[in-house]
């Protein structure tokens, strides 16, 4: 089957799930014997793989979270300076419509809100079945406070255009079903995967040799790092040489080292900045624990990464992934102490870390992405009977 | 004659509170007295309360002739005198008709055989006078924490003066011979092993509601039929208390088939109804049981993996096992019962890795959210109890060098 997918990232320009998630579904379509035509915002990067044919459509700029050289990233009411996100999606969508009515294909999917209104403008003119995949809805991105209405209103609209959306998880499905009105019959949840072999085979870094607990991921408000850094402090009380290294970066950044000199820890608190793609898996293995604090995470694949990296994680009971994950442990974000309480309980007891790495590794083992590839493709085969 | 003995399991443990690492060396309050109470009182509404009604009614309607066994934890015995004593008195009822037999076990269901002999002992005693205070009988057969069973278990509790002990009818063990007959124990002189017929437990115990089940619905006359057709000595059912009305809701029928049971059994002539004291009497033993390793009853592993599999319950296991000489040299009272508390073997089981992915009966009953968040929470506790343990003991010395001076 030929199928045209719109994306605004691809490793190894990516920001997040979205990204990894469109390389090994294109990957594993591919394996399935799927042609695929990926058309992507240009930029300055090298985008050639040889699994899917990459095009990029130039003229536009759309980059809505992190600029990989800046630590600055905005997202929700308050995007990037100088950016006007709204104009560009539409040039976006044009420029598309245009670049797509030349290439042969059977289905059209479009992943996140940047390029929903080119799939629908695609639909109407080619008459294609249209597939969404949902990584993050404007309640995630803007941590459940104030969601920009624009992206809504477009989120909304083109979702009821759509043939079959596809969700992350049941907590995105359930945010389709209740806050956008989509009916529940077009949404089948995929939940994602991890590259196992990538993060088992990783070396320890035995560099650090201290307690360890990391965070990883952008530094906004919808990540919750704020609360790690909480956690962090009632957690040092009891084992002062610990550290707590907070990878990645972000609008809160300034906040964040500010945070952490209020709080008395700055000399426990390492701040990484960006991590490359190519240090990630060492990243994971500096660590004893993982923390994924997320205010809201449609998914969270970094909690998938800590497992295969057989790395103990406490994760949100606000995450997707905590639908499917059962060998990690689950707190509200906002209750440090149990936060606290679950850090140092891994960092104290060898035998805790060493039954939990072994279980959350063997239980990461589960989430493939030829799986979600093959889920995938069931998709596009009823939106095609249809 | 063939005998058809019921003995069912009562009990509920001591469920700790939220206990956080913060807490350490700040509250010795560990237990979650209204977690206790909740769960007790649901229980007591939906199973003892409704079941020893019934059982009472099925002894009077039989003139005598159905009898069972319980046995029932220190600690249960402890948060009924407290919390519903209106719910202990309906089980003194039933002892006292004379035809229900209480066995004994360790006061904490504990795993304190593991921790030593002395321990084990200790609990054995504290249970004994228990059951002697609360319903005037002293116990002759005994029944180790989940069926827990070794040769040098038994032996140890025929030298405590025991005449029977309960065992889980090991396949392995058994091999080709029956459950259905009473046996020698390897390395005990005369005391006899009661063996539970696991199969014919386990279709009420497990099997009574499943959906799907080639046998559903069971009702009394079937299984009666089964018990009938069944050779040997005697048909073992053991079971959990709870089965009655918690694991297998009233909506099954299992109060109908409680019911009519004992009828069902007593139409063939050479059924009876026997009490695991009268088995003893009533049949010889008629070969050897050979357990030279530690075995229970729970799972299909028939362990101690439940309890001590994981690094987890390991670690927290050598803790608690390795205080035992302080706390007795301290004799502190109060400590003694916490340390004892925290031996109780559902402890270990919320800890259990084992099944977790399944989700399955370990969940039932179990209010932490994983086997890690039960491990936290234990070692914190078992953290601050070691503390209490370490300042007491300096002053303790420093009173000695003083009297000394």
């Amino acid at each position: 089957m030929n199928i045209l997918m719109l994306g605004w990232e691809f490793p190894p320009l990516k920001t997040g799930g979205l990204g990894i998630h469109c390389y090994h579904v294109t990957k594993n379509l591919h394996a399935k014997n799927h042609h695929i035509t990926f058309f992507i915002p240009r930029s300055s990067m090298d985008m050639h793989v040889d699994f899917v044919d990459i095009v990029q459509i130039p003229g536009c700029t759309l980059d809505p979270y992190v600029k990989m050289n800046s630590a600055c990233n905005q997202v929700g009411e308050n995007f990037a300076p100088g950016i006007d996100y709204f104009t560009e999606s539409k040039k976006y969508a044009d420029r598309v419509l245009e670049k797509a009515s030349e290439k042969k294909f059977d289905v059209v999917h479009c992943h996140d809100w940047m390029t929903f209104e080119a799939g629908v403008k695609i639909k109407k003119k080619m008459k294609k079945p249209l597939v969404f995949t949902v990584h993050s809805t404007e309640f995630n991105r803007s941590g459940e406070t104030y969601p920009n209405h624009k992206v809504y209103e477009i989120e909304r609209k083109s979702m009821q255009e759509a043939d079959a959306i596809i969700a992350v998880s049941n907590a995105v499905k359930d945010t389709l079903v209740n806050k956008y009105g989509i009916d529940h019959k077009k949404i089948r949840v995929i939940y994602n995967a991890v590259d196992h072999e990538r993060f088992f085979k990783q070396q320890k870094n035995t560099m650090i040799t201290c307690p360890t607990a990391l965070f990883l991921g952008r530094l906004t408000i919808q990540k919750g790092a704020v609360f790690f850094l909480e956690a962090a402090r009632k957690v040092a009380m009891k084992i002062p040489e610990a550290k707590f290294i907070i990878a990645g970066t972000g609008e809160l950044f300034p906040e964040l080292i500010q945070k952490s000199i209020d709080l008395g820890i700055s000399k426990n608190v390492i701040f990484t900045g960006f991590v490359d793609d190519k240090l990630l898996a060492e990243v994971y293995k500096s660590a004893d624990v993982y923390v994924m604090p997320s205010i809201s995470e449609p998914f969270g694949i970094t909690a998938l990464e800590a497992m295969a990296s057989k790395v103990p994680v406490i994760i949100s009971k606000q995450s997707g992934v905590s639908e499917v994950i059962t060998h990690c442990m689950k707190v509200d974000f906002w209750d440090t102490d149990k936060l606290a309480d679950r850090m140092y309980g891994i960092l104290k007891y060898a035998s805790l870390k060493k039954t939990m790495a072994c279980h959350g590794e063997f239980e990461s083992r589960k989430f493939s992405w030829f799986d979600v590839a093959g889920q995938t493709e069931q998709v596009y085969a009823r939106v095609l009977n249809d | 004659m063939t005998s058809v003995c019921f003995y069912f399991q009562v009990h509920q443990p001591n469920r700790l509170r939220h206990y956080s690492f913060l807490d350490i060396g700040n509250s010795h309050n560990y237990f979650d007295d209204d977690a206790n109470k909740f769960y007790l009182e649901r229980v007591s509404r939906k199973c003892y309360i409704p079941a020893n009604e019934k059982i009472l009614d099925l002894i009077h309607k039989t003139d005598g002739q159905f009898k069972v066994a319980y046995s029932i934890t220190g600690v249960f015995l402890e948060l009924l005198e407290k919390e519903f004593p209106h719910v202990l008195q309906t089980f003194v009822d039933l002892v006292d008709t004379g035809c229900v037999e209480i066995l004994n076990e360790t006061y904490y269901h504990s795993l304190a055989y593991l921790v030593s002999k002395d321990e084990f002992k200790n609990q054995v005693k504290m249970q004994e006078k228990k059951i002697k205070s609360v319903f005037g009988v002293t116990p002759k057969v005994f029944r180790n924490t989940e069926s827990m069973f070794s040769n040098e278990i038994a032996a140890t509790v025929e030298q405590m003066g025991y005449k029977g002990i309960i065992c889980e009818g090991l396949d392995n063990i058994l091999t080709w011979r029956s459950p259905n007959f009473l046996y020698y124990c390897r390395g005990c002189s005369d005391m006899k092993v009661l063996l539970r017929n696991y199969r014919l437990s386990d279709d009420i115990g497990f099997r009574f509601s499943t959906p799907g089940w080639s046998e559903a619905p069971l009702t009394a006359d079937k299984y009666a039929l089964w018990l009938a057709s069944s050779p040997g000595q005697t048909v073992n059912l053991f079971l959990d208390y709870e089965t009655f009305g918690e694991h297998q809701w009233p909506e099954t029928g299992i109060f109908e088939f409680l019911s009519h049971l004992p009828s069902e059994v007593l139409k063939n002539e050479h059924m009876e109804f026997n009490t695991p004291s009268e088995l003893l009497k009533k049949y010889e033993a008629i070969g050897e049981f050979d357990v030279p390793y530690f075995a229970s009853w729970a799972d299909v592993d028939r362990d101690l993996s439940a309890w001590l599999e994981n690094d987890m319950q390991k670690e927290a296991f050598e803790r608690i096992k390795s205080l035992e000489s302080k706390i007795n040299q301290l004799g502190d009272k109060t400590i003694l019962d916490d340390w004892r508390k925290l031996q109780t073997s559902d402890n270990f089981y919320y800890m259990c890795t084992k099944w977790f992915a399944d989700g399955d009966i370990h969940k039932y009953f179990n209010h932490y959210d994983s086997p890690y968040d039960a491990f936290i929470n234990y070692m914190n506790v078992l953290s601050d109890v070691e503390q209490r343990l370490a300042q007491k003991n300096d002053a303790h010395q420093i009173g000695e060098l003083k009297t000394e001076v």
